[in-house]
């Protein structure tokens, strides 16, 4: 843990009002460190926001003591935007969560192989068949699928990778000491096996504004999204909004004019996204990075 | 004297040996098909063709076969019945275009010789297609004809018959480029289907009167189909299907190609799904996009309105036509949709069962879909498929639709 330095500074500005994701990366840029950024001192923090100069004068110590006791469990791991661990990919998009918490295999995280598998929660049987299958070839070829744990394709495609080689990263929309009691099987085996991972602390409940956010780090995690159906308007059309506005590759897969639940990912199609047949379609547009 | 030339140009076809290409070469060293019979031996010394060949060409010259003219001068004489060449002004300006290195010297037409030169879209795809792709292919037709533009398909069987039978329904305006002489009908099941076309579109071929059906001369018609068109929409097609031509053509001839996705499991359109991925084709979801994309907003309905109609089968048994359709898809084997694997059906169900399953091997499909292509009433169907969903062959997917297991 020597490489998280400071950590209960981290934690701590984390844990504060009104910061955004951009502000405290930038606060680090600044002052070099989080623990800097606490022991500045009333005359450097004159240009910051009043709630956020109070909050540096009382910090939330009681809400990081919490969070460290949640990190002394084994299997629990904090990465920092600093860690050497800290997924690379994730590190160059525009808004990376400056705090990454970990339950399972942090070595998952660092590895560059990573595809998302994103879709409806209305799938049907046979794009959750899809799914799992796509998922499970993928990951004996070595690929990580991420992806939200989401009721669908999602999960499918999470319990395919278990199926596989196991290697598979669910992004949590809440703090990781809460179960979704929906998935409590599938988290506890992709803890075990792959990551659960979350930007926000334990014990943070469920919020509207958490879904888009943790679409950014699906797509930001992973070389490319692939998306299996998705009727328009739908949030993993928002994880590849996400994913094209971070350079990744998008991929879709086509299906009868007829079936709606795929007009997502013709639209998808049209507008540029690579129509994936096999995993072989993956593999060739992916080529130059593995 | 116009007829005497026309006389030239029909025999110099007819020469053995003389494909496109090498006819225009002797017509732009001749100045015309007379002059080509005409020259004498030191004009010839200056073209610059292989000595074999000029010998064999020299000695047709000698001994042209004007009886067969003489044939397809009658033919021409009738009503309705019209020779096209290179030369002529109503010659199709798409076709004629120098991106088409082997452009036809002749076109025979029966029909409407301008419809030609009108806004064509090429419809083509398998000739053993899903009931479902039928459909979508009569549908688009239909629709794209309403809209303005002209059907041109090769009228073999399977998709591009259905193309053509959903034009005849639209405006009527419908091409079909045969891969025989136009005295003759290939495949026969589409006699009746030829002369519908022949009555309110055209029927076209280069090839002269009397040659009969010829393998090689299928790809080769599929440049004449896309070469006529603006563009060329691919329903469903498997890999190496010989609808795949037409869009090679249609590339080579720098036009764009559509082509309509599937389900991935479905082999029927790996073709299509080819051709967007590799080839840079459209992706086409309803016939709008194709509009769109052609610029072409002849009618000023509303964007919301202007989804695919529906087929109604109504329409069908009102048209007289259908050599192909999907009122006989589920008794005739032939059309059946072909798969790789076959699904076995329990020995025990009835045959009216079997239909039903059968019908859903095209995909998901709702249950008013199947009550139209079955022909049963509502309920019956209704309570087949719950007796099905019981028995575990067939499930119903969110949307009111039933699929197969």
């Amino acid at each position: 843990m020597n490489q998280n330095v400071g950590e209960e500074y981290w934690l701590a500005l984390a844990h504060a009002p009104c910061l955004s994701v951009r502000r405290f990366v930038r606060l680090i840029n600044y002052f070099g460190s989080p623990r800097n950024v606490f022991e500045a001192g009333c005359w450097e923090w004159q240009g910051l926001a009043c709630d956020l100069r109070c909050y540096l004068q009382h910090p939330n110590w009681y809400a990081v003591e919490k969070d460290m006791q949640w990190l002394a469990q084994p299997g629990h791991h904090l990465l920092t935007l600093l860690h050497q661990d800290y997924p690379r990919l994730l590190r160059e998009i525009y808004d990376p969560p400056p705090l990454l918490f970990v339950q399972g295999n942090c070595a998952v995280l660092s590895e560059l192989k990573k595809l998302a598998i994103v879709g409806t929660r209305h799938s049907s049987p046979e794009g959750e068949e899809m799914a799992q299958a796509f998922a499970k070839n993928l990951s004996y070829l070595g690929f990580t699928i991420t992806g939200g744990m989401r009721v669908g394709i999602e999960s499918a495609s999470h319990w395919g990778a278990l199926a596989g080689t196991g290697k598979t990263i669910a992004v949590a929309v809440r703090g990781l000491d809460v179960y979704p009691t929906q998935h409590y099987v599938l988290a506890h085996k992709i803890a075990e096996k792959g990551a659960l991972i979350s930007e926000f602390p334990p014990g943070t409940q469920i919020k509207r504004q958490h879904f888009p956010s943790r679409c950014r780090i699906i797509s930001g995690l992973s070389l490319g999204t692939l998306v299996i159906e998705a009727p328009k308007p739908s949030t993993s059309i928002l994880t590849v909004r996400f994913a094209l506005e971070q350079g990744r590759e998008v991929f879709a897969i086509p299906g009868s004019i007829h079936n709606p639940l795929v007009k997502g990912c013709h639209h998808l199609i049209k507008e540029g996204a690579k129509l994936v047949e096999t995993v072989d379609d993956i593999l060739e547009e992916l080529q130059i990075y593995l | 004297m116009s007829k005497a030339e026309e006389e030239y140009w029909l025999a110099l076809v007819r020469a053995p040996n003389v494909g496109p290409i090498t006819f225009q070469i002797l017509v732009k060293h001749f100045k015309s098909p007379r002059g080509v019979f005409e020259a004498d031996q030191s004009e010839w010394q200056d073209l610059k063709l292989k000595v074999k060949l000029k010998e064999k060409l020299q000695n047709y010259l000698q001994n042209p076969d004007w009886f067969a003219v003489e044939k397809d001068m009658q033919w021409l004489d009738k009503p309705n019945h019209h020779l096209l060449t290179l030369d002529h002004p109503d010659y199709p300006p798409l076709l004629r275009s120098e991106k088409i290195a082997d452009r036809p010297p002749l076109l025979f037409i029966h029909g409407d010789a301008a419809l030609l030169s009108s806004k064509q879209l090429a419809i083509v795809g398998t000739r053993y297609p899903s009931s479902e792709g039928e459909q979508t292919a009569r549908e688009f037709a239909e629709y794209l004809s309403h809209q303005g533009l002209t059907i041109t398909s090769g009228m073999a069987l399977g998709i591009d018959g259905a193309a053509h039978c959903g034009a005849l329904a639209g405006s009527g305006k419908t091409i079909a480029v045969a891969g025989t002489g136009l005295d003759r009908i290939y495949p026969p099941q589409h006699r009746e289907l030829a002369h519908k076309i022949a009555e309110t579109g055209a029927l076209v071929s280069e090839l002269p009167l009397g040659t009969s059906v010829q393998r090689r001369h299928f790809p080769i018609r599929s440049r004449v189909v896309s070469g006529l068109c603006l563009g060329t929409l691919v329903v469903e097609a498997p890999e190496r299907s010989g609808a795949l031509y037409a869009a090679k053509h249609a590339l080579k001839q720098e036009r764009e190609v559509f082509a309509i996705p599937g389900s991935i499991n479905n082999p029927l359109v790996k073709g299509c799904h080819q051709l967007i991925k590799k080839k840079g084709a459209k992706l086409v979801e309803k016939a709008t996009d194709i509009l769109e994309d052609l610029q072409i907003y002849r009618s000023l309905t509303t964007p919301n309105k202007i989804e695919t109609p529906h087929f109604s089968p109504k329409q069908n048994t009102n048209n007289e036509i259908h050599p192909v359709p999907s009122s006989t898809t589920t008794d005739s084997p032939a059309s059946q949709p072909v798969r790789t694997k076959p699904k076995n059906n329990p020995s025990d169900l009835d045959s009216n069962d079997v239909q039903l399953l059968n019908l859903l091997e095209a995909g998901p499909t709702s249950i008013d879909a199947l009550v139209e292509k079955c022909g049963f009433t509502a309920a019956s169907v209704s309570s087949m498929l719950l007796m099905l969903e019981l028995r575990g062959l067939v499930t119903l997917n969110p949307g009111g639709l039933y699929a197969r297991i």
